[in-house]
């Protein structure tokens, strides 16, 4: 790979996919750790989050695990290896978010010469980027609503629009060494008062944790030269209180950020709080609003906490401390780092020879799947995970990567690679090809179950019965003959007919050579569909039943017959009966406005 | 025990699209395949059972194993029947119902309530009582909108006059009717056909099914057909 290349992002989700790619084989010649998993319509966010962080200091960056509301799920599967978590909440229109994101991405290319922005695509150049001199040290980085919360760059500048601006302060207040309010809002005006009670709240807020004295203002009349004033008091109070360390200075960019107009925003700018660490440690996690998402992001923290040296974090512009340093973060070394992994993917096409590297290319390819990951969310994982009756794989939409997620499980619990994993997600991956996505998810349930995909091959008879219908089984019997699978042998009861169903066996005849007549004298449903069990032949594994008035979608016998074939404990399948409004008499309209009813 | 969907299972006879891939109890006829090895014997059905014979099969298949319902395996039924065909198979499950819930049931009561059918809904039976007793004969209930208005209107009949009794018929006929005739784009005289086929047939479930029971030491109020909609 040439380190010259440039990565595009387009407002064109497919693109993004190989960008990510790209961006993630060129990081392997780095230091810095990149894992990206999205969702959804965070597509446009995670990129641009990925350049930021990567451009800001990507040294340090670990990794960053990407959350929308659909790829939670990979909490699970990604926390183990992350420095950093950003959970970024759903925003609430792509469109609008990408348009903003662009903006700022201007914004951003202003400052930095290496990011270059035209008019519906950012260029991220890499060779201008390494001539740069980049700011080395760890970051803090933290995002709460990211709709609401636009900018995040570690070390220096953070900037977020504050429509809900509670949420962003909460968990930034005490972080920032210096306010710099960048408003269009007239100083005086309603919106402005706004924001100034907003950030009056949380700066009291505060003062009574550090149980500082409250500092009054006559009338609550404050500009923002004494928020600024204010804020900067409070700061020095929280490190003197909480004595870590105090970050180095930071240029002073108000200068530059005012130079530029940004029409229609309002940016809050404050230069970021960096701990100073003698190796990097992460750390931080940012919850949004609202209980739940908090206590998920608690619980990330504790686990995270386990394998990062983090003394503190930060929750909801709490300092928590951490049960000291457990430093076992890189004990797990059986886990394949994502370096490796980059490299397997990009050898994914051309090497494909032995069976540890088939498996690495199956964990580069998941890891890598931001398309198939939306479809997969918490529960879902923690359901095929858990679920031994393989119920969930049934309703997969992408059983291929299902059973590659499934295989790395395996292969991360046993700590080495089998072949009949292997051999199970290439089989289902064929599958999937051929668009029998039915089939793949029986499939995988199969190798859910079992562990591996067992496929009988199966017999099947046709068995109709039929009294006096000629001209309703001639149909029938059409339409089994445009069956996608055929049946070894098709057996047609005659009921004591008294009309020509003789015949309409005999023309078939030529085109199922299958087929066989046979008659039953003694009257009833139950004595013929006996009848026609006794005939069939006992080489058949499966016998299938076909009403003589019904006809038969092509793929019916192998729909109906499949689950048989997969899994042992299946002893009876049936499919749906729709009724024809072809030929419908009233009566048998009532039957279609009901969908329920009895018509044999 | 009673198996409550033994009573039930002709009201999910073709299974509603909704309830795909549902671990299902009983398929009809029409549309079933089974696996050879677990037809025991391989005179697999009853021949006692000119109706109801798939039932029966379903309720000894979930024995043996796993029933799987893949609605998409589809057949196009033809709906091409005379008035005389479809009373006489209504008839049928009337009685042969009895027949089947017979065969498996062991003595008990049983009550079900089966309200909220119609209007787009899937009308699902809950089981509110159920005890093992041994009397010399079985209960299963099914407390139906139908069942009330059948009872008002006995009631009203007999106390000809009594408004109380009067008005409660006419809310349980409203409750009855209503999934007739709201929420449907069908054309209103196409409904009152239907509504009236449908008010037949409840009531030779509702009569069939009782006469039949008492033959059998079976006190059998069957549930109702509902105006369910696609």
């Amino acid at each position: 790979m040439s380190n010259t290349s440039h990565y595009r992002v387009q407002s064109d989700l497919g693109r993004f996919h190989s960008f990510i790619r790209g961006l993630a084989l060129q990081q392997r010649n780095h230091p810095g750790r990149l894992f990206l998993s999205v969702a959804g319509r965070l597509y446009y966010a995670a990129a641009l989050l990925a350049l930021r962080v990567w451009a800001s200091s990507h040294r340090y960056v670990e990794a960053v695990l990407l959350c929308g509301s659909g790829a939670r799920g990979n909490l699970r599967y990604g926390v183990s290896d992350l420095d950093i978590v950003v959970i970024i909440k759903d925003c609430d229109n792509a469109s609008i978010f990408v348009a903003r994101c662009c903006a700022e991405l201007k914004l951003l290319a202003t400052i930095f010469p290496m990011i270059s922005v035209g008019p519906h695509e950012i260029v991220f150049k890499r060779s201008a980027f390494e001539q740069s001199v980049l700011v080395q040290r760890p970051f803090l980085l933290s995002v709460s609503d990211f709709s609401k919360f636009l900018y995040v760059r570690g070390s220096e500048v953070a900037i977020s629009i504050p429509y809900r601006i509670e949420h962003e302060l909460c968990t930034l207040n005490f972080l920032w060494d210096k306010l710099l309010i960048v408003t269009r809002a007239e100083p005086g005006s309603r919106y402005f008062r706004y924001l100034c009670d907003r950030l009056m709240q949380q700066f009291e807020a505060l003062e009574d944790r550090l149980e500082l004295p409250r500092r009054r203002f006559p009338d609550r009349n404050v500009t923002s030269t004494d928020l600024i004033v204010w804020h900067q008091e409070l700061t020095d109070s929280v490190y003197q209180r909480l004595s870590i360390f105090r970050p180095q200075t930071v240029p002073d960019l108000s200068a530059e950020l005012s130079a530029f107009e940004i029409p229609n925003r309002l940016f809050f700018e404050s230069p970021f709080h960096s701990v100073q660490h003698d190796r990097v440690s992460l750390r931080l996690l940012i919850p949004s609003s609202g209980m739940s998402a908090r206590l998920q992001a608690e619980r990330l923290i504790r686990s995270l906490a386990e394998r990062c040296d983090a003394d503190y974090f930060l929750l909801d512009g709490v300092l928590l401390p951490l049960r000291g340093k457990l430093d076992i973060l890189h004990q797990h070394t059986h886990r394949l780092t994502f370096h490796e992994v980059a490299g397997i993917t990009e050898e994914l096409s051309s090497v494909r020879s032995g069976v540890e590297e088939d498996l690495r290319a199956c964990v580069g390819a998941v890891q890598d799947a931001p398309v198939s990951l939306k479809k997969v969310n918490r529960e879902y994982i923690r359901g095929i995970r858990d679920d031994r009756n393989g119920v969930f794989a049934l309703k997969c939409k992408d059983p291929g990567f299902l059973a590659k997620v499934f295989a790395v499980w395996k292969c991360e619990e046993n700590g080495q690679v089998s072949e009949c994993d292997i051999e199970a997600v290439r089989t289902i991956e064929e599958t999937v090809k051929r668009e029998r996505l039915y089939e793949a998810q029986f499939q995988l349930r199969s190798y859910l179950v079992h562990g591996e995909v067992r496929i009988a091959n199966l017999q099947t008879s046709v068995l109709i019965i039929t009294r006096n219908r000629s001209s309703y089984l001639r149909k029938a019997l059409a339409s089994l003959g445009r069956q996608t699978m055929m049946p070894s042998e098709i057996i047609v009861v005659d009921n004591d007919s008294t009309d020509d169903t003789p015949q309409v066996v005999a023309e078939n005849v030529e085109q199922l050579p299958m087929l066989r007549y046979v008659k039953e004298t003694r009257p009833g449903i139950p004595c013929a569909r006996n009848r026609a069990l006794r005939e069939s032949s006992s080489d058949s594994d499966v016998v299938a039943f076909l009403d003589d008035d019904c006809v038969a979608a092509p793929d019916w016998l192998y729909l109906l017959t499949l689950p048989f074939s997969y899994d042992e404990s299946i002893v009876s399948t049936g499919g749906f009966v729709e009724f024809s409004s072809e030929d419908a008499t009233i009566w048998g309209e009532f039957y279609i406005n009901q969908r329920s009813g009895e018509s044999t | 025990m009673i198996i409550p969907f033994q009573a039930e299972a002709y009201s999910f006879r073709y299974l509603p699209k909704s309830r795909h891939r549902a671990l299902a109890l009983f398929f009809p006829g029409a549309n079933v395949a089974f696996r050879r090895s677990a037809l025991k014997p391989i005179e697999f059905y009853d021949e006692k059972l000119h109706s109801g014979e798939d039932t029966d099969a379903g309720i000894r298949m979930v024995q043996q194993g796993e029933l799987f319902s893949t609605s998409s395996a589809r057949v196009v039924h033809t709906a091409n029947l005379s008035l005389r065909k479809l009373m006489l198979q209504w008839w049928r499950i009337a009685v042969y119902t009895v027949r089947v819930i017979r065969k498996h049931c062991d003595p008990g009561v049983e009550v079900f309530v089966r309200f909220g059918g119609g209007l787009g809904m899937d009308a699902q039976s809950r089981n509110v009582f159920y005890r093992e007793l041994k009397l010399p004969f079985t209960a299963i209930l099914f407390l139906t909108p139908f069942l009330f208005l059948n009872i008002f209107a006995i009631v009203s009949l007999m106390t000809w006059g009594n408004p109380v009794a009067l008005s409660l018929t006419a809310v349980a006929a409203a409750i009855y009717f209503r999934s007739d005739f709201l929420g449907t784009k069908i054309p209103i005289g196409k409904r009152i056909v239907f509504a009236a086929l449908r008010f037949v047939i409840n009531l030779m479930l509702l009569y069939g099914s009782l006469l039949e029971g008492f033959k059998h030491r079976l006190l059998y109020l069957n549930y109702e057909l509902d105006a369910r909609r696609a």
